[in-house]
């Protein structure tokens, strides 16, 4: 609405928008009351209307902040609401109609979040403005959106303490009594250091990225944005995400259509099975085993339905070198993924893979489980049943031919006498028996595991068990793969 | 009546006696002394071991008893003492001067037949007449002339009687699954004979040389690599195989593979050869020479020699190999053998019974619905079988 009305060029109508704004705001807001711009006043300074924490956090977290403004003379503030769009208007608005901010220069950063439209912004005010550059806003919009799906209440805090403390950090005073660093439970990080902090980062208070996340949590670099990994990886807490996307063709194998009718099917199968399909492409695993990456994709983005979170993923991998498919199944999904299963399965599609039809690969595979989930087995191979009397005929012809070879030989009594067996006296007399060593040789060939298979597609991986990096053990998968 | 019971010591056998202030079993040779416990224990394992031993013995005695297979086959193509003794073995070459000087001892007390059709020679005693050929059916002539012919040294006497051979000839037929429905109505026996065939019994040694080469390979894993190493060896083998009374028939007339495939003669049973063993049989001259029909048995014995060489090297490749047999020698015999033939058809078969053993051998008609039915039987059965598994299988992906 205030997109249209900027562009308006109707002054009146602009000045009536903008007063029925202020008035939605003062409406929306009762509980928020002017500022002195000194610090002290005693409005909230976590604005949520959406009521994605208790009040009572609210309450102590608003509490907990004002007592840094008035040390740090900056303001920090959060502004949730389902009526925010655009959000960062919205959140300038309520900033600014609000007397939000400290000093003459009303200094001061307020995040504003939407959770109908799942867009939030930063907005700085005053002397914040130097401190939170364009891209450190950007960088605190990003960490908030991933954090928050998973956990709002962890979301504002975190959100919070990234601005006090960069702001103490600019002033040169100490805050990690009080809001301290993001720090890994000990022990859980790679190469044993408890911090979660990157020692290679020139600003340590900035929100990691998913992709810092990933890189610390398991040890690979990677520079893909993955925007789904979360900040708390090591005490990640499991949620479930129904808006999340089912289908995710980053590696771009499916046209616009068959992307939704891929997702329509999903969404199809997810409500009649009760579990979750997900299907994900990429151009790399990112370091990563494919196995490994389909479960933390998995996992991290909110999938599976149920206590379990019941569902299965399956992510094609195009890097290359690593080309390959896996199907990793989590929660009650896991009961028919046995490695007979998962073997028919990836038989059934591993041809068309190879050979580039990749829609095709993919539609069969979703139709196979939805086969095995619906049916408790895989469809029928209709076309193995010539094929099996193909069989059957060369197998009958061979009994027969060898029941028929047999009696003939009954009937064969006659023949030359080819040995002298039975007249021989004990056996051979040797006179000269040796047996010498000739020489040794030796061959050296690339070591092939039968396990993994070759690398043009043969074999099945099978893995299960609790899965994933990080915290969570309430998913378990199991599940496999090929190369192609 | 109560029972006593005597410990030894473990040591020195002597009697042990209780003593009644400690309790225990004392020695008073060796001063030894053991609780009633271990005396008890010790007496138990005594006898554990006893009856072990008696158990293993008892076995052994078995095993000893039951002969193989092989050692009775082994032990029937023994000779018995008698004719060993008496058995004079000639070489071929000796054979060859002897029956070219007309010197060797000759048949006495006995007639001959020549079959004016075939030229068949056979003698009998005086009193036997022979109606028809063996060979070709066609009436014979006696011809005095033939008297005097070689004596052979030993004969086999018939054991199995004419009379058996219908049954036996059921039995044969009875294990033929393809033999024609209508054989056992529309053939034709023709008349059974007894008949001595002759025999030449060839002893001698092949000698042999061979080299083989083989390897032996393992492989592990070495890094990212698999390495394989192979080991291979020379094999030189040069030594030789006796044989022993190897059979090869001297009739000329007489089908070789008939002959070969009547085997084996329990040589047990030979005896010195006497006419009289001729009544009601006839016994054909030889025609053939040791050295005729030399080649046929030194075939048999060299194959064999190869065979036990390359059994030396398992899994070796023969790269080189000589076999050959020195000096052969050969004795004179008489074999029983049934002959007859059977018409169905139109067509003849010929049929040779071991006259000692009663085996059977002859070419049998192959009935062409007999045959059919052996192949559609199967594979109709087997067809619907492997369709159905096969095609669930394949529905169901198993394959």
């Amino acid at each position: 609405m205030l997109t249209n009305i900027t562009n308006s060029r109707n002054r009146f109508a602009q000045l009536m928008a903008m007063l029925l704004l202020a008035a939605g705001l003062l409406a929306s807001a009762p509980a928020a009351a002017w500022a002195n711009n000194d610090g002290t006043d005693e409005y909230y300074r976590v604005n949520d209307f959406c009521e994605l924490i208790p009040d009572s956090d609210a309450d102590a977290l608003s509490t907990q902040v004002k007592a840094e403004v008035r040390l740090l003379k900056m303001d920090f503030g959060v502004y949730v609401s389902s009526k925010a769009d655009p959000i960062l208007d919205w959140t300038r608005g309520f900033y600014e109609k609000n007397n939000c901010g400290y000093g003459p220069g009303n200094d001061g950063v307020m995040l504003g979040y939407n959770p109908t439209t799942g867009k939030c912004a930063v907005y700085a005010c005053g002397s914040a403005k130097k401190l939170f550059t364009d891209e450190y806003r950007a960088k605190l919009e990003k960490a908030f959106l991933r954090d928050v799906k998973a956990n709002p209440q962890d979301a504002i805090y975190n959100f919070l303490r990234y601005s006090i403390r960069k702001v103490a950090k600019a002033q040169g005073q100490n805050v990690d009594d009080r809001w301290p660093a993001l720090t890994a439970p000990e022990g859980t990080e790679p190469g044993g250091t408890a911090s979660a902090t990157n020692p290679g980062s020139k600003d340590p208070d900035a929100p990691k990225t998913g992709t810092e996340i990933y890189n610390e949590v398991h040890g690979v670099k990677t520079t893909k944005d993955l925007d789904w990994y979360p900040a708390d990886a090591y005490a990640f807490k499991p949620f479930h995400d129904e808006k999340a996307p089912r289908v995710v063709d980053n590696a771009d194998l499916l046209t616009d259509q068959e992307e939704a009718d891929l997702k329509a099917r999903l969404k199809d199968m997810r409500q009649r099975l009760n579990m979750d399909f997900v299907f994900v492409s990429d151009v790399s695993s990112y370091g990563l085993s494919r196995e490994l990456f389909a479960q933390d994709y998995y996992k991290f983005n909110g999938y599976g339905v149920g206590e379990k979170y019941d569902g299965v993923i399956f992510f094609v991998c195009m890097e290359d070198g690593n080309r390959g498919f896996v199907t990793a199944a989590c929660g009650n999904a896991e009961g028919l993924m046995t490695e007979s299963n998962l073997n028919k399965l990836d038989d059934r599609v591993i041809d068309l893979f190879k050979e580039g039809r990749y829609a095709e690969g993919i539609s069969k595979r979703f139709t196979d489980l939805d086969s095995l989930y619906t049916d408790g087995h895989l469809p029928f191979n209709w076309g193995g049943l010539g094929l099996g009397c193909f069989g059957g005929l060369v197998f009958g012809c061979f009994m027969g031919f060898t029941n028929l070879g047999r009696k003939r030989h009954k009937m064969k009594t006659v023949a030359k006498a080819a040995h002298a067996r039975q007249y021989a006296n004990g056996g051979v007399e040797f006179t000269v028996s040796t047996d010498v060593n000739a020489g040794t040789t030796y061959t050296r060939v690339p070591y092939v595991d039968p396990d993994k298979g070759s690398g043009g597609g043969g074999g099945s991986s099978f893995f299960s068990g609790s899965g994933g990096s990080g915290g969570g053990g309430s998913h378990s998968f199991s599940g496999g793969g090929r190369g192609f | 009546m109560a029972e006593t019971t005597a410990y030894s010591c473990p040591h020195c056998q002597a009697t042990l006696k209780l003593d009644p202030a400690t309790g225990m079993l004392g020695c008073e040779y060796c001063g030894s002394s053991f609780t009633v416990e271990e005396i008890e224990a010790r007496v138990d394992r005594s006898a554990e071991r006893a009856r072990a031993q008696a158990e293993v013995a008892k076995n052994e005695a078995k095993r000893k008893a039951k002969k193989t297979k092989k050692q009775q086959e082994q032990e029937n193509l023994m000779l018995p003492e008698e004719v060993l003794q008496a058995m004079v073995s000639r070489t071929v070459d000796d054979w060859e001067e002897l029956i070219a000087s007309g010197q060797a001892e000759q048949f006495q007390d006995v007639v001959g037949y020549t079959c004016p059709n075939c030229g068949a020679e056979v003698v009998t005693d005086q009193v036997t007449v022979a109606a028809s050929c063996q060979y070709c059916g066609s009436s014979v002539v006696v011809d005095q002339r033939l008297t005097g012919g070689l004596k052979p040294g030993f004969v086999i006497p018939f054991k199995v009687h004419a009379k058996e051979l219908p049954d036996r000839l059921t039995n044969f037929y009875k294990d033929k699954p393809l033999l024609p429905k209508n054989f056992f109505y529309e053939n034709q026996v023709g008349e059974v004979q007894g008949m001595y065939v002759p025999f030449w019994l060839y002893d001698g040694k092949v000698n042999g040389a061979a080299s083989y080469s083989s390897s032996t390979s393992r492989s592990w894993r070495s890094g990212n690599d698999l390495v394989t190493e192979t080991t291979h060896y020379k094999h030189e083998r040069v030594g030789h195989v006796t044989f022993s009374h190897v059979p090869v028939d001297a009739s000329e007339r007489m089908d070789d593979d008939l002959m070969d495939s009547i085997e084996p003669f329990h040589y047990k049973d030979m005896k010195p050869f006497a006419p009289g063993y001729l009544t009601g049989f006839v016994a054909e001259r030889f025609d053939q020479s040791p050295r005729q029909v030399l080649e046929r048995a030194k075939g048999r014995m060299e194959k064999t020699t190869a065979e036990l060489f390359d059994r030396s090297v398992p899994g070796g490749t023969r790269n080189q190999g000589s076999f050959g047999s020195g000096g052969m020698a050969a004795s004179y015999v008489l074999l029983p053998v049934y002959l007859f033939n059977c018409k169905y058809m139109g067509k003849m078969y010929r049929y040779a019974v071991n006259g000692q053993t009663g085996k059977i051998v002859g070419e049998v008609p192959i009935g062409k619905r007999e045959s059919l039915m052996a192949f559609l039987k199967p594979a109709l059965l087997w067809t619907a079988v492997g369709a159905v598994a096969l095609s669930l299988m394949f529905l169901m992906d198993f394959l």
